[in-house]
């Protein structure tokens, strides 16, 4: 097959060169991105992954010291605090205060209490409030 | 003699082989990027599904033995006993006897709720939950006790129970690692143990409503 003059022109001239650096460099940036939403997207699943754990072990954990309240209460006034070091990895901080309440009347109801209990789990944290008598 | 020629026509020369080589150079480097980027994820999505699965079964387990203590009548009893298992290990059961109904339903209440840390051949044990029917006979009552189940938590390594009598002498609370029946019912009841996808140990405390 014969060739026209200005096949061989276009072919020696244009066509033929390949990319440019301009042309490579704006590839290589478009791959960069996708490659960097791609570990965004990741990481992000995975920190996403760990709070749900840790927020479900600081609701376990508040279950758990709630039982665990009811039967050795803190102290009234003071704060029973148990590092998560020591404590399967959540932090524990409980307290106990008179809680003043008045009836109907205008009386105060005598021996109330509210229980304050907080978990943390990395930076996760949970709490809970209960009047006890 | 042949000889061969070479027609040079202007912008048609190809690539060098440097060319080539750097270019594939590039090439195995981004594909490397891609491979390790995509296995990772593949493997973090992995363990992240598994944790999530093993997170959701442990709060279903806490929340049905929750359920379990807290339903327990007033003539309940706690207890717990080492049983051997089909290959000879020791098998710590917890016992919630005279258990009026389960979870709360009175319709499927009536004789003891059994929580067993079953033995698995792979060195892990499954917490599985019997129940032995009221006034069974002994036929019965080993048929029961034999039976699958209904498994709650597997994975989990080196259960123990343990059971709050009251204080120390210093006030720290006084847990006791033994439980035997006829034992009055503890205050707490708390189960320790390990599972494979959490680094942590877990640790759970389940309140047993006092006789009024």
């Amino acid at each position: 097959m014969m060739m026209s003059n200005l096949d061989l022109k276009k072919r020696a001239t244009g066509c033929t060169q390949g990319f440019t650096l301009f042309e490579v460099l704006i590839a290589l940036a478009v791959f960069m991105l996708a490659v960097t939403g791609l570990a965004v997207a990741l990481n992000t699943a995975l920190q996403v992954a760990l709070e749900v754990r840790q927020r479900s072990f600081c609701r376990a954990e508040l279950e758990s010291r709630l039982a665990f309240c009811q039967a050795v209460p803190p102290p009234v006034g003071s704060t029973r605090v148990l590092e998560a070091s020591k404590n399967h990895g959540v932090k524990v901080e409980e307290f106990l205060i008179p809680w003043p309440l008045k009836n109907g009347k205008g009386l105060d109801v005598q021996g109330l209490k509210k229980l304050t209990i907080k978990t943390q789990s990395g930076n996760q944290t949970n709490s809970a409030e209960i009047i006890t008598n | 003699m042949i000889r061969r020629t070479h027609l040079k026509v202007p912008g048609k020369e190809g690539f060098t082989l440097l060319e080539v080589i750097l270019s594939m150079g590039i090439m195995a480097l981004l594909a490397a990027s891609v491979y390790a980027i995509t296995s990772s994820s593949i493997t973090a999505a992995r363990l992240s599904m598994d944790q999530q699965l093993v997170l959701r079964r442990l709060d279903a387990f806490l929340r049905v033995t929750r359920g379990a203590f807290l339903n327990l009548p007033g003539k309940g009893t706690v207890s717990l006993q080492m049983a051997k298992g089909s290959g000879g290990e020791a098998e710590p059961q917890l016992v919630l006897g005279k258990v009026q109904g389960l979870f709360g339903i009175p319709s499927l209440g009536g004789g003891s709720l059994v929580l067993t840390a079953r033995a698995r051949s792979d060195g892990t044990r499954t917490i599985t939950m019997l129940r032995i029917p009221a006034n069974s006979t002994d036929r019965e009552l080993e048929a029961a006790m034999n039976a699958p189940g209904v498994p709650l938590l597997p994975k989990v390594r080196k259960p123990r129970w343990s059971f709050l009598a009251g204080a120390n002498g210093d006030g720290t609370p006084a847990w006791k690692e033994e439980w035997p029946s006829g034992s009055p019912r503890p205050l707490l009841v708390r189960l320790q143990l390990d599972i494979d996808e959490i680094p942590d140990s877990v640790e759970a405390i389940f309140y047993v409503p006092p006789i009024k």
